[in-house]
């Protein structure tokens, strides 16, 4: 941590949610090995699979992630802005300047960072971010996702996603099993029916396991874009220039009309207001915090540590 | 009870009396972020009622009746809305002051046609309005750019009008922050040329 962070110290309260999401992760664990050793399941292939599965993302994320996305790296005499901004920030997080540094010519405003560890790692921005934000947003953004390299994001996501890529599997697993007979569905006279309902109820366990450590993975991925973005602050020290990055990638500024109230009262079209609160079903299932409370908690950091951050 | 009290209590949202708190324990937190001025506005829409043929006698007659009346004018705009304008000191006087001319201009039947009440701060060294819209007890902020070289710069014709978009999200944040109910973005309408 540089000298800003310590000044600044710990958000505890993060730092609690996600200890007791992991530990939750890991009951999780507990219950599916569990079930699968009472049902008797052959699981050892499934977690062979999985854990290969894993360690295949682990090691070539950052390759298959350019891939995928069409995003090109990028030499410092094509970019010699993000490089500069790369190697300043780097160098104030305490890290090795990420691998590669890439772009997607695409006008969607966004960026990523992939890559298992700093040394490995590629950090890819939109060239529609690039247009779109003022040099002290950008940084911002790129503070952001070099704090995802520096906490070594994609490896803790990557890992904490395994107990879902086995469950997955064995739900699949189990889905054909019940299609072909694998239940015991054909010897229930023979005393088949309690081995067959012993595996409907580990299947609806694994089912249930499935969605419980889906959700408890989107909620710590939300928690780590949240230290994500405080860490992010702490680099750059300009906890107002991401809230504002946020706002202006997450579109809510666009929404702002242009129109003068007057006019509107006039055309009487101004009584419908949105009336939805609280938690969906959807924001327990994203992977990423709403905008609007990260910028909460980014102008909290900004509030509180003004006297710091302005040195 | 208040004008604002009924009207913000049919929605089963904050009270006038808490929307009031929060404005005013807004401002006093803030205080480092912002300084309000000691003006505010209350924006009508008329229709063909007296009280709008006589406005100008009407309103001077239902503030002398008003104890310990303020400092207020009268002004229109080319929209066809009305503003009446008051002054009070400190900021706490002026939003009470809001909320009682608000009851009167709704004993007097024209309740249903205030639009907004607006009031005028500094904000991080600039010009903002906070709007409080009174068809859905939300506020809202409104920051007209300034002309300077930098709108050209950023490709902002000269005489052209501009918002600050980034320091009204920042505003709005803050709002909402402090517990004032907000409205949310797409209703930010603009309020041009405000006579204050």
């Amino acid at each position: 941590m540089n000298e800003r962070g310590k000044a600044i110290g710990k958000d505890y309260g993060l730092t609690a949610r996600m200890i007791f999401t992991g530990f939750m992760l890991a009951l999780t664990y507990v219950a599916l090995f569990g079930i699968l050793l009472i049902s008797g399941l052959p699981f050892e292939l499934v977690i062979i699979m999985g854990i290969g599965m894993v360690f295949f993302q682990y090691f070539f994320s950052d390759k298959l992630v350019l891939k995928t996305t069409g995003a090109k790296v990028v030499s410092n005499t094509e970019e010699p802005k993000l490089h500069e901004i790369m190697e300043r920030l780097s160098r104030e997080a305490g890290i090795p300047k990420p691998k590669n540094i890439a772009v997607m010519e695409i006008d969607v405003p966004n960026a990523f960072a992939t890559g298992r560890s700093p040394k490995h790692a590629t950090v890819a921005v939109t060239r529609g971010l690039i247009n779109r934000l003022n040099g002290e947003e950008l940084e911002a953004v790129l503070g952001h996702e070099l704090a995802h390299v520096k906490n070594r994001d994609v490896a803790v996501m990557t890992w904490a996603s395994l107990i879902v890529v086995i469950a997955g599997y064995l739900m699949q697993m189990m889905f054909w099993m019940s299609l072909f007979g694998g239940f015991g569905g054909g010897h229930r006279r023979e005393g088949g029916g309690q081995i067959w309902a012993m595996l409907m109820m580990a299947y609806v366990g694994i089912i249930i396991i499935y969605f419980v450590s889906q959700m408890l993975t989107m909620a710590l991925s939300r928690y780590r874009e949240y230290a994500a973005d405080r860490d992010g602050a702490i680099i750059t020290g300009t906890p107002q220039a991401l809230a504002s990055a946020l706002q202006k990638i997450s579109g809510q500024i666009a929404m702002i009309p242009e129109k003068d109230l007057r006019q509107v009262e006039h055309a009487n079209a101004f009584f419908i207001v949105p009336a939805l609160q609280g938690m969906s079903i959807a924001s327990m299932m994203s992977s990423h915090p709403s905008t609007e409370s990260r910028v909460e908690r980014l102008m909290e950091i900004q509030r509180n540590n003004w006297h710091i951050l302005s040195r | 009870m208040s004008f604002l009290k009924s009207l913000f209590s049919k929605t089963q949202k904050l009270t006038a009396t808490e929307i009031l708190e929060k404005l005013s324990s807004f401002v006093a937190i803030e205080g480092n972020l912002v300084t309000p001025e000691t003006k505010a506005a209350i924006l009508l829409s008329p229709d063909d009622q007296e009280f709008f043929n006589n406005f100008c006698s009407r309103v001077t007659h239902m503030m002398d009746q008003l104890e310990d009346p303020p400092k207020f004018t009268l002004n229109a705009d080319d929209h066809g809305t009305k503003w009446i304008i008051l002054e009070k000191y400190p900021f706490q006087s002026l939003v009470k002051t809001v909320d009682r001319v608000s009851a009167e201009l709704s004993i007097q039947k024209v309740g249903d046609r205030m639009i907004a009440a607006i009031f005028k701060g500094r904000f991080k060294k600039e010009d903002t309005y906070w709007i409080c819209n009174y068809r859905t007890s939300n506020f809202y902020p409104f920051v007209p750019q300034k002309e300077t070289g930098s709108n050209r710069d950023h490709g902002i014709p000269e005489g052209s009008r501009s918002r600050n978009h980034e320091k009204e999200m920042e505003l709005g944040k803050l709002f909402k922050l402090r517990g004032l109910p907000v409205e949310a973005p797409e209703n930010w309408f603009a309020l041009w040329d405000a006579p204050f």
